[in-house]
């Protein structure tokens, strides 16, 4: 999917203006820009079509319903939209694991964009892909678990047979160098 | 606090995935709310997490564009519904003032020689305009589209109501207003960004949600005219329905400068409008943007006085602003926004 970085500068900032005013017209431009970012991540972490359709709703109503949250001195529409829907997808997890005793493990395998097989398009979806490709095995698969997986730090060392203070380590380590190097490149996710 | 701050410090990569319990991420974020330097830290691993997403993205199912859509307006309307509501409850509270007027009432005159019953009439002429624009039998647009049009009409339907029981120009403006309303409901979500015609057909065309705008602002404006008459207090508009009304006038001020013949040369003004349903604008009448050097006066003054200027009942010299800068700047533009009213 197309994801490149944000229109123009002062796009992120505008356009919660205009969703501020109520216009309608910014819902729309902010949905056709963002929707296969929700979609799929909401997909990849549920591996729930459905789920992932109720999530999507859930976040573009919500930022509809209170722009306002959007900052945009703390980031970009992408970055607020990622963190609303990741949050979502991830307590959609939990819940069906209380309710189904589910284990990593025993995850169904439901198809879902997977990270390795999505088409990868777009100049920062490329970059943050190569810059996770690029990262030590122990910290990339850290990662992924509790990111794409909804896994939380006790799964993960659970998962990987590691304590959970390493698996903690791993998460931050990982993702400071994902942060550095992707500064380093110029893009804001 | 410093046990916290290591603490939180070790949970902030788990954090940023959402990997931590409810607990940790509650002490986190508790942690997060007093601490600067671990806020911006956290909102930097928050950003690149958040940035994994793009590497998974997948386009939905075509249908589920307009579930969303319509569930967000069904949340929170649309700034058009938000016209569209705000219409109707001027067009309640007008309907409601005249229904109590007795026969002099209805022909006292209220504004220059106008009676209640020709104002009432003039609004039947101008929501006419957009009715005609909306309707599917009339569809066909008024063809001449000169500056006198408005006036005209206007002029007929005085004439046409004047000698008429007052309470069948009241029906008759009443059943124009609900059928506007029903016309300019939207079935589809781009259904408000049309363009249409306003009432004076020299301005740009615009979305119909702006021309809902101008309904509202137009029906509070003579409803307040029948309000004063009566001695009653001011029903102001709400606080966002000025922000309308005054987003409206900034939108069309560059036009009506034009209109004005200021716009040779091009001069530019920064609107301050204060108080509620204000903001800060820089008004220019050059059709091609380029605000490279600074404003040529700034005019500021308050956003419900300014709605009354647009509605041409304030005084431009008289009513409270202050200018700094370039005096025939700022005058020329409080003239140009009485011109966007009614009368």
């Amino acid at each position: 999917m197309e994801q490149r970085q944000s229109p123009h500068p002062r796009w992120d900032e505008e356009l919660c203006e205009r969703l501020v005013a109520g216009d309608e017209a910014a819902l729309r431009e902010l949905y056709d820009e963002f929707s296969p970012l929700v979609y799929g991540l909401a997909a990849r972490v549920t591996r729930d079509w459905a789920a992932a359709e109720d999530i999507s709703q859930e976040v573009f109503v919500r930022v509809w319903n209170d722009p306002r949250a959007f900052d945009p001195a703390r980031g970009t529409w992408r970055g607020w939209l990622g963190i609303l829907t990741h949050r979502r997808a991830v307590d959609w997890v939990r819940r069906a694991a209380v309710g189904r005793r589910r284990t990593a493990e025993a995850a169904p395998p439901v198809a879902g964009p997977d990270p390795e097989e999505a088409a990868v398009a777009g100049s920062v979806a490329k970059s943050v892909q190569a810059a996770v490709d690029d990262l030590p095995a122990a910290q990339r698969e850290a990662i992924r678990l509790a990111y794409f997986d909804g896994q939380t730090y006790r799964q993960v060392a659970e998962t990987l047979g590691i304590p959970e203070g390493t698996a903690k380590s791993r998460m931050w380590t990982g993702l400071r160098q994902l942060a550095a190097r992707l500064e380093a490149e110029g893009i804001e996710p | 606090m410093n046990d916290g701050h290591a603490a939180v410090t070790e949970l902030l990569g788990a954090w940023a995935l959402d990997a931590c319990s409810a607990e940790e991420t509650a002490a986190v974020e508790d942690h997060l709310a007093g601490c600067p330097s671990c806020a911006a830290a956290a909102d930097r691993l928050g950003r690149v997490a958040a940035g994994l997403a793009t590497t998974v993205a997948a386009p939905p199912p075509a249908r589920l564009r307009d579930a969303v859509l319509a569930a967000a307006v069904a949340r929170r309307p649309a700034a058009g519904d938000e016209a569209s509501t705000g219409y109707a409850a001027w067009v309640e509270r007008l309907d409601t003032l005249l229904e109590r007027l007795t026969p002099a009432q209805w022909r006292a005159r209220v504004i220059h020689d106008l009676t209640v019953q020709d104002l009432v009439a003039h609004l039947i002429a101008i929501d006419g305009l957009l009715v005609a624009q909306l309707g599917a039998e009339t569809s066909q647009h008024p063809a001449e589209l000169d500056g006198t049009l408005p006036a005209r009409r206007s002029a007929a339907s005085i004439g046409e109501h004047r000698g008429r029981p007052p309470e069948r120009t009241r029906a008759a403006w009443r059943a124009q207003a609900d059928r506007l309303l029903r016309d300019a409901r939207p079935n589809t979500p781009g259904d408000l960004d049309r363009q249409v015609r306003l009432s004076d057909p020299r301005l740009p065309q615009q979305p119909l949600r702006t021309a809902l705008v101008q309904r509202l602002f137009e029906t509070w404006i003579h409803t307040d005219d029948v309000r004063v008459l009566l001695g009653g207090p001011p029903i102001p508009p709400s606080d966002r329905q000025v922000a309308l009304i005054a987003a409206f006038g900034v939108r069309l001020l560059p036009a009506a400068l034009r209109l004005a013949g200021a716009d040779r040369p091009p001069r530019s003004a920064r609107l301050v409008l204060v108080g509620p349903g204000g903001g800060d604008w820089v008004i220019s009448p050059a059709v091609q943007e380029a605000p490279t050097r600074p404003p040529d006066a700034t005019v500021t003054m308050g956003a419900l006085e300014f709605c009354y200027l647009l509605g041409n009942r304030r005084d431009p010299d008289s009513v409270p602003h202050r200018v700094e800068g370039d005096p025939v700047v700022a005058a020329t533009l409080l003239r140009a926004a009485t011109t966007l009213g009614c009368d």
